[in-house]
């Protein structure tokens, strides 16, 4: 008896297991800080790797805030407050642009804590691609919660300057927002450490010396000041960044006009005129990923997107400024190669037929814009269009074009296209935009465009205009017309137009790539959203409008977070 | 709102001038579908159990096998259970025991379900048929909700099942080694296997783009479970001894593969057929746990009771793995005292125990530090590393200590019953994965925060009022009552090097963006929400309007005013989740052979964030789902000068009145009849029968309660985590009806 139980006793002993158990799915820390160098080139994947997380609100908070595009109704999603500018302390979306933007800063910053610099070319270089991720993070950051430049950068707050996790996480403290002019310096030492440390190029869907020049140059326009009261200094810089860009000719060139208009369809790899885009994989795609994604919004592309958004009737009209671009399958005529990124949804009948029809935008009550979608009958040369029981006789306007006019029951006089029924979405018909989709597949995959050579020469020829130098800002303008718009070029650009063409060739170039809405408060200029859609489309958003800072983020700040006033 | 309801609802707003989608004309008014009638049904459950009991001095056995079938009340959902239990006690020796025992069931679910969301949230305008009967497509431009998805027309040709597996086998053994000493042992291997497949059809929008999809998720789990412990029971005199000293492993080890295939032929089931892989997951997770425990009990003459236990828990969880626990308690059976003369109490007993137990994150590894090397983390199809997570390398067990006192009388032949307790439960240590920075890395961090107390009473009183021979009634109630306080949050760094304790402010975890939010604050309860007030509609002009409220240095309140700019309103504690009184009433009734057994809950002063009106009592912001109707002594500002809680209603209405706040902050006190059952027993002993009862019986019968929303108890997530929020989803409370029969031979 007495050996059972010691037996038994034994057995207990020896059971006492090791409770110990570690993680199949993550890397211990203590392995990749026991000799970082051997790990560097996954720790530089990982800080691209969350660039993919960061550009889904970038795009969102950047593009809806601006006048490209209108949604179809109000949403449920926190991105709505992106359109309707009621800036609520609490955006999941907006928590997520921030906290994603630091993480990406946190994993540059302890890459470059860990390995000192100077060791070789090689590494240097690697890290210059940390500082340019860092840099640009700050500067996209900055813009996003902080007054435009020319408004008092040294008293208006950036966003804290916090460079890597702490050593003690549960004892840190963080100072406050640093002032605009602050944010901004720490974003240029940054990209131009990454400008004298990139020395390899590897291609445009990794940081180079390029991107670091391409990105300067925009950050040096930001601060150039207004087109009335410009800062001459940074407008040079802004010139001189680009310039250096621009001299590389033989890496970066601009797409011909056929190719521009497949510009989405292209890897960024495959595409010449694209300095720097956050690459994205089909592989990281399943299910319903693409529902999700960017291009999700703007489209339904087999299947997949929820299609609410569409390009604004402002920049439908802008396209149509020298000629009317016709999306018709059996007419399709591009007058501006930048409305090859607008997909109208033409329904056809159950006869499999297009209903031909007369649409124009009228004036409702309450001035709220809406359109109207008439269907035609002819009769010779005579148009009429009918809704409801209205019957109207058209006006040519420009018959070729299929522009007319109608005398509407309001005593009022509109000016409209016939065309193709599109489907509605509630009143709004779908004018698809596949910017951000349909990369090298049918689907919507697609890169986000950071910096593209088209957006350095118009960099450059508004910065030209700052420092007066008009025939200079007439010559990087005219390439970017001249290469959509067929003979589209000015002949002259002065003081007096010189910011009204440039912004606007600006907004029909970087459309959907999330530019808009800062360009037009940089310069000082009021947001107009007069046109079809739920957004307020009488009262302009002014250049003075700015993001409240993440209630979360302020909750969970270790310090003082200073929230931006609710005005 | 049915049609007409939601049509006249929508011609009221402010700006209903403004309204133009191509169906808003009055005929609309007539067209009426109701998602909820399309997607409910009468459900059907079967539930059928055999057991049989057997044994010799030597050998004893139970077997039993029961089937279980439940077809669920929102259509399309079939769930299966297939179970069988066995269990041997085989006695060789006096001294020796040997308790083999095996346990396995089969669930299976067919899975074609209609859409739970979908009942509260389309239009009553869209039916999902056409005028000739045939199924709408998506994004239909006839539906009024013209990106609306018709979730009839995918299902008419995908479907999903699962089928879970479970095998539990127990080889425990008891030695007897002396008449003190007995050995006991228990081994136990739990495997368990979840298989889930669904099928999309090239047709479906759901894989159009893919030319269909099929995928196949695996995940199986298995748990090793062993007890080694050595009793000692010793009685001499009035005096009994029994001890026990063990020790105890418990792992769990989880494997999954998450597998999706992609281009295929119509019909066609498995992975074989598919063109492409589109994607490959899969995950190993672990965790493991080891006790050293001791526990004695004494007696003196049933009198005198007393207990102690200590254990010492290790847990793969922790930093500090370690954690020691134990308890002490005694009782004292007053009745059997000599001098106790009161015949008429039965039993009189007076409890009183002090102790502590530990309680383990939820997290697995929360202790380290961990980069991710997911695709998450890598670039251009290229692996990385990408920072994950910042451990918590002190982490500990948090501790309660209870302390406890009780009584229990029995008096009047046991016709009547009493049970008293008293308990202060004291946490240090709690276990919070608390929100930080994200300018870390990171956005939360596992840590012990603090401590809180818990003070509480329940007491249960019955009795049976009437107690003859054909006639028994019977009537419990139960009271429970718990005040909830966070007494420390532990004190970080501030700027200036000082330190002090901050408030934590955390999610109600329904994982829905603008949900409410709660705050950990010392002197609160711990389930206190936190969120602009809301102060009601500005009789003027309509608007919604919340408090802004401003503070000195101290926190002290110094004014308050309204806006009805929501960005200007301020976070505001809004009372606790948890009710002050909360419990149950039974009764029973037997009557000759008639029984009748009836259970009631309630739940008194409890709040619930109903975040589902956000959605569906939104003033007009959301115009692509339906809408609640106004509740009784809800009321819609229409003119200047009405007093209404309800904001002006308009069209893409964007003043915000929807936004999280107090508005939708409710009362959740409710009484409910959980179940009623009536039976009979037949006596058919002559037939070799011991027992026959029919019955049936009724579950959730009625409710009271004055909360908006569908189930006024407070929800919990599929893992069993307490939720503050009722979400946009709630599958509907169902009423069920069973009808039994219960035969023993």
């Amino acid at each position: 008896m007495k050996k059972i139980l010691a037996i038994l006793f034994t057995i207990t002993a020896l059971s006492a297991c090791k409770v110990d158990r570690e993680p199949f799915g993550s890397m211990r820390s203590e392995k990749i800080t026991g000799n970082p160098e051997e790990s560097i080139d996954a720790l530089l994947n990982g800080v691209y790797a969350q660039l993919k997380a960061w550009s889904d609100p970038m795009h969102r908070l950047g593009e809806y805030a601006g006048d490209n595009m209108m949604i179809r109704g109000s949403s449920t999603d926190a991105f709505y407050e992106f359109i309707s500018f009621s800036r609520t302390p609490n955006n999941g979306r907006l928590t997520t642009f921030w906290d994603s933007g630091y993480k990406a800063i946190a994993q540059a910053s302890n890459i470059l804590n860990m390995i000192p610099q100077g060791k070789n070319a090689t590494l240097d270089s690697k890290l210059g691609e940390c500082y340019y991720v860092r840099g640009m993070m700050y500067f996209y950051l900055v813009r996003a919660f902080g007054r435009p430049y020319y408004q008092n950068p040294e008293t208006n707050l950036g966003v804290p300057i916090v460079n890597g996790t702490p050593e003690d996480v549960k004892n840190a403290t963080f100072p406050d927002r640093a002032t605009v002019k602050a944010t901004y310096e720490q974003a240029i030492a940054d990209l131009k450490k990454a400008e004298e440390l990139i020395s390899a190029n590897r291609g445009p869907v990794f940081a180079s010396k390029a991107a670091a020049q391409a990105m300067l140059s925009r950050v040096y326009l930001y601060m150039s000041g207004t087109y009335e009261t410009p800062n001459q200094t940074y407008a040079q810089l802004a010139v001189d960044y680009a310039t250096k860009v621009i001299n590389t000719a033989s890496t970066y060139s601009l797409l011909s006009r056929a190719d521009f208009m497949k510009y989405n369809t292209f890897t960024p790899e495959n595409n010449k005129e694209t300095i720097f885009a956050i690459k994205r994989v089909a592989s990281e795609f399943s299910g319903f990923d693409h529902y999700y994604g960017v291009g999700g919004m703007y489209s339904n592309i087999g299947g997949m997107g929820w299609g609410e958004m569409y390009a604004s009737a402002k920049y439908i009209s802008l396209l149509n400024e020298t000629g009317r671009n016709d999306w018709r399958p059996d007419n399709y005529k591009i007058v501006d190669a930048r409305a090859a990124f607008i997909e109208p949804t033409y329904s056809k009948n159950t006869a499999g037929a297009y209903t031909e029809v007369f649409r124009f935008i009228k004036d409702d009550a309450g001035n709220v814009q809406n359109y109207v979608q008439a269907n035609t009958t002819r009769n010779g040369s005579t148009i009429t269009c009918t809704e409801g029981t209205d019957v109207y006789t058209l006006t040519a306007v420009d018959a070729t074009q299929g522009i007319y006019s109608i005398n509407y029951k309001d005593g009022k006089t509109y000016t409209g296209y016939i065309d193709y029924f599109i489907t509605l979405n509630r009143v709004y018909p779908q004018f698809y935009i596949v910017k951000c989709s349909k990369e090298g597949e049918n689907s919507q995959l697609h890169s986000p465009v950071i910096s593209r050579l088209g957006e350095v020469y118009l960099n450059r020829a508004e910065a030209y205009a700052k420092l007066q130098n008009y025939p200079l800002a007439l010559a990087d303008l005219n390439v970017i017309r001249n290469r959509s718009i067929v003979n589209g070029g000015y002949a002259s650009l002065d003081a007096s137009n010189a910011g009204t063409r440039i912004d606007k060739e600006r907004q029909l170039e970087l459309a959907y790539q999330a530019e808009r809405s800062f360009d037009v408060f940089r310069n000082g200029k009021a947001l107009t959203r007069a046109y079809p859609g739920p957004q307020n489309q009488t009262a302009p958003v002014l250049a003075n409008d700015y993001r409240v800072t993440p209630q979360s983020a302020i909750n969970s700040y270790p310090g003082k977070l200073t929230q931006n006033p609710t005005q | 709102m049915n049609g007409a309801e939601l049509y006249d609802y929508y011609a009221s707003f402010a700006n209903a001038n403004t309204i133009a989608f191509p169906r808003w004309k009055p005929e609309l008014r007539n067209s009426n579908f109701s998602w909820w009638d399309l997607a409910t049904r009468t459900g059907f459950n079967q539930n059928h159990n055999i057991s049989i009991q057997s044994g010799t001095e030597k050998l004893q056995s139970f077997f039993s096998v029961g089937f279980y079938d439940e077809a669920g009340t929102v259509k399309g959902y079939d769930y299966e259970r297939y179970n069988f239990r066995l269990n041997t006690t085989y006695k060789p020796f006096e001294w020796l025991s040997i308790k083999p025992a095996l346990v396995g069931s089969r669930r299976g679910v067919v899975d074609k379900q209609y859409s739970v969301t979908s009942m509260y949230s389309n239009l009553p305008w869209d039916s999902p048929y056409d005028t000739n009967g045939n199924l709408v497509g998506h994004r239909s431009s006839t539906w009024v909700n013209s990106v609306g998805t018709n979730y009839l027309y995918d299902l008419q040709w995908n479907h999903s099942a699962n089928t879970n597996y479970e095998f539990m086998g127990n080889l425990d053994f008891d030695i007897k080694i002396n008449k003190n000493f007995t050995f006991s042992s228990v081994n136990n291997y739990r495997f368990n296997t979840y298989t889930s497949n669904s099928y999309s059809d090239p047709l479906s929008s759901a894989a159009q783009s893919v030319n269909g999809r099929i995928t196949e998720y695996r995940s199986e789990y298995a748990r090793r479970y062993t007890n080694q412990i050595l009793r000692y029971n010793n009685t001499w005199g009035k005096h009994n001894v029994n001890a026990l000293a063990g020790y105890e492993f418990n792992d769990y080890r989880a494997k999954t593969l998450d597998v999706y295939g992609t281009g295929l032929s119509r019909g066609f089931q498995v992975l074989d057929v598919v063109s492409l892989p589109e994607r490959t997951k899969g995950g190993i997770s672990e965790w493991a746990v080891q006790s050293y425990l001791f526990n004695a009990n004494y007696a003196y003459a049933d009198k005198y009771l007393a207990q102690l236990s200590l254990r010492r828990d290790g847990a793969s969880n922790f930093g500090k793995k370690y954690g020691d626990f134990f308890s002490i308690s005694a009782g004292w059976n007053i009745h059997k005292e000599d001098w106790f003369k009161a015949n008429y109490i039965n039993n009189l007993k007076l409890r009183a125990a002090y102790g502590t137990v530990g309680n383990r994150p939820s997290s697995l590894y929360p202790q380290y530090d961990l980069y991710a090397v997911n695709p998450a983390a890598g670039y251009n199809g290229v692996p990385g590393l990408l920072i994950g997570q910042v451990g918590n390398k002190d982490l500990t067990w948090e501790e309660t200590y209870t302390t406890g006192l009780g009584l229990d009388v029995n008096a009047f032949n046991n016709r009547l019953r009493l049970n008293l307790d008293y308990y202060i439960k004291n946490t240090d240590n709690i276990l919070y994965d608390v929100p930080i920075s994200g300018l870390t890395g990171v956005t939360s961090m596992w840590q012990n925060v603090g401590k809180m107390r818990n003070k509480g009473i329940e007491v249960a009183i019955g009795g049976d009022i009437i107690r003859s021979n054909d006639l028994t009634w019977s009537l419990d109630i139960n009271l429970g009552h718990n005040r909830n306080k966070l007494t420390d949050i532990y004190k970080t760094r501030n700027v200036d090097g000082s330190y002090t304790a901050k408030p934590i402010i955390i999610g109600d975890r329904l994982g829905v963006a603008g949900s409410a939010s709660r705050l950990l604050q010392i002197g609160l309860p711990v389930d206190t929400y936190y969120m602009p007030e809301w102060a009601g509609v500005n009789p003027d002009n309509g608007l919604p309007m919340w408090y802004r409220v401003t503070r000195d240095a101290n926190g002290n309140e110094t004014g308050r005013t309204t806006t009805s700019t929501y960005a200007q309103a301020t976070q505001e504690k809004m009372g606790k989740a948890s009710p002050d009184l909360f419990g149950g009433i039974s009764t029973s009734l037997r009557w000759k052979s008639f029984d009748m057994n009836a259970v009631f809950g309630y739940s008194i002063g409890g709040k619930l964030f109903n975040y589902s009106r956000r959605e569906y009592d939104s003033d007009g912001a959301y115009t692509d789902r339906n809408q609640m109707k106004l509740m009784d002594g809800w009321s819609r500002w229409q003119k200047a000068g009405d007093v209404a809680t309800h904001p002006v209603a308009r069209y893409n209405n964007t003043n915000n009145g929807n936004a999280m706040s107090s508005r939708y902050l409710e009362s959740n006190d409710f009484f409910r009849m959980r179940s009623l059952a009536l039976g009979y027993n037949f006596d058919l002993k002559k037939y070799k029968i011991k027992n026959l009862r029919a019955y049936l019986s009724g579950e959730n019968l009625f409710v009271i309660t004055k909360y908006s929303g569908v189930d006024p108890e407070i929800p919990t997530s599929d893992d069993g985590t307490i939720l503050f929020s009722a979400g946009p989803s709630v599958y509907p409370m169902t009423r069920r009806f069973m009808l039994g029969i219960n035969v023993s031979f």
